[in-house]
């Protein structure tokens, strides 16, 4: 319970921000410099996959996982404050937005890289995958425009819950209604109902390089959240100042 | 020197790319929100010590 | 809980959206555009103007949506009658799915009940698939207008917030855009896609209502 109220109180968070946020840069940064070495370096060239090109993964999918993954913790989060108004919650859906889009938007490219020597294209229109991080990265964009067109805060974290909630709500029939056409996309190879199919040689740096990038960002969302809260903090020492001096 | 990177086929440009990539925008972000929470907290400083003088 | 607000809502949006049949114009002038600036534009091949053709008028349909939708809410915020609607007694969600439909009467249907003569225009079969082309134009436009209405309450504080709006509705379109051109393909997709297309408008409607209220709720205060 004591580490929960990390979570809602915003001195215990700064408390326990202050080591683990460190913490996460360290054993992110070192993961992914262990998994890119393997990736680029170790690993055999797979002829089937299209050679070399194939290693472009190591950072494309991390990027995929973390694009969806962000969008859930901005929902989960815009939930919370809707819910139970912990000012926290709301910060964390506001830190997570920007950096959501900055690995969206690293998918989006490495994506394109990757498929033109591979399938000749820059871009397919038909393409599931591509069309749903496509829109993805549109919600994070729409999400940071219109919490930045509010007037106050307070209207900015309720605008910013709704369009959360209700892109949410919508993320599913998204990705349903774009797997239903054809795709040019590898078909899943980590997660499978039978299991990974991949060669434990590749899964193995891709799961490091995945998991190096989640702990970075989880570093990244803590400073941003701290940033906040300074600013908040200061903005009311400000109101503070010109009300009663 | 060049033997320190790795020996890619045809497509090397492409994967550069992607790396090159992905290290500026992981970089500079990280670089950025790090720069972006030291300004907040010394922002923050500021209001408080101006706070104490005016008192 | 009388009906009357709700009722009066409608009407008066029915009016504002065909302001002295202004509001004609608007679904005219996508159905023109599409039919006439189109094949000008592209080229006249039977073939491809039969390919291109129902993508067209999903386009059509949702720029109609998007430009009707900049002003559904925006007036009402500020010339306090979203005030009064609060205190009307109605939910406010009714109220908004009444302006809602009625923006889609005046400026969806016109297009999904001339897509017969526009598909003919790009070289379609004549024949009964003009019919059930309408009415998925017509369920798919009633879901644009319900989910570009959530983007319009939201951004209806917002000064020009026709961008805001379009960045906001188009993830939210994807689903009725994906869903709607694989049942005008009819065939390669079986008899789900329309039943798709159905289900995801009457999510439509029942879901965004109350998010148009709760933003609406945040505009008003």
């Amino acid at each position: 319970m004591g580490m929960l109220s990390a979570f809602a109180n915003p001195h215990r968070f700064l408390a326990l921000s202050n080591w683990l946020a460190p913490l996460f840069y360290g054993v992110g940064a070192a993961m992914i410099a262990w998994g890119l070495w393997q990736g680029l370096w170790v690993v055999p060239k797979d002829d089937y996959q299209g050679g070399d090109i194939m290693r472009v993964m190591f950072i494309h999918v991390p990027a995929a996982w973390l694009a969806m993954a962000s969008y859930s913790g901005m929902a989960a989060a815009s939930f919370i404050w809707f819910i139970w108004r912990h000012e926290l919650a709301d910060i964390a859906a506001k830190a997570i937005a920007p950096l959501g889009a900055v690995w969206t938007a690293l998918c989006l490219a490495t994506g394109s890289i990757w498929g033109k020597p591979t399938w000749g294209t820059w871009w397919q229109w038909d393409d599931a995958r591509m069309m749903s991080v496509l829109f993805l990265f549109f919600l994070f964009l729409g999400y940071m425009a219109l919490r930045a067109a509010m007037d106050s805060r307070q209207k900015a974290a309720r605008a910013g819950a709704i369009l959360a909630m209700v892109g949410a709500l919508n993320v599913p029939l998204i990705k349903f209604s774009v797997d239903m056409f054809t795709s040019l996309h590898q078909d899943a190879s980590v997660i499978t109902v039978d299991g990974p199919k991949m060669a434990a040689v590749y899964l193995w740096p891709l799961m490091m390089n995945g998991l190096g990038h989640m702990l970075l960002f989880g570093g990244l969302v803590m400073t941003l959240m701290r940033a906040e809260i300074w600013t908040r903090r200061a903005a009311r020492q400000r109101a503070r100042l010109l009300a009663g001096a | 020197m060049m033997e320190l990177l790795p020996d890619l086929d045809k497509n090397a440009a492409y994967i550069w790319v992607c790396y090159g990539l992905g290290a500026l925008l992981v970089g500079g972000t990280v670089i950025g929100v790090v720069l972006k929470a030291r300004a907040a907290k010394a922002a923050l400083r500021r209001m408080q010590t101006g706070d104490e003088d005016a008192e | 809980m009388s009906p009357k607000p709700i009722l009066s809502a409608f009407r008066q949006a029915l009016s504002e959206a065909w302001a002295g049949g202004a509001g004609a114009l608007l679904p005219l002038g996508f159905f023109a555009g599409a039919a006439v600036l189109v094949p000008l534009g592209i080229g006249t091949e039977p073939g491809m103007l039969r390919a291109v053709g129902p993508g067209i008028l999903w386009v059509s349909l949702a720029l109609s949506s998007l430009v009707t939708l900049e002003r559904i809410f925006q007036s009402d915020v500020e010339d306090g009658t979203l005030d009064l609607w609060l205190q009307a007694g109605a939910p406010v969600s009714a109220i908004a799915a009444a302006k809602t439909f009625a923006h889609w009467l005046t400026a969806g249907l016109p297009l999904a009940l001339m897509s017969p003569v526009l598909a003919l225009m790009f070289q379609a079969e004549a024949g009964l698939s003009l019919l059930t082309g309408a009415l998925i134009y017509g369920l798919g436009g009633l879901a644009f207008f319900f989910w570009g209405g959530v983007g319009a309450a939201l951004s209806a504080t917002v000064r020009r917030g026709g961008l805001l709006i379009a960045l906001i509705a188009l993830p939210l379109y994807v689903p009725t855009a994906i869903f709607g051109s694989m049942a005008m393909r009819g065939a390669a997709f079986g008899d789900t896609a329309p039943l798709l297309l159905a289900a995801s408008t009457l999510f439509a409607l029942a879901a965004a209502p109350f998010a148009m209220a709760a933003a609406l709720r945040l505009a008003a205060d």
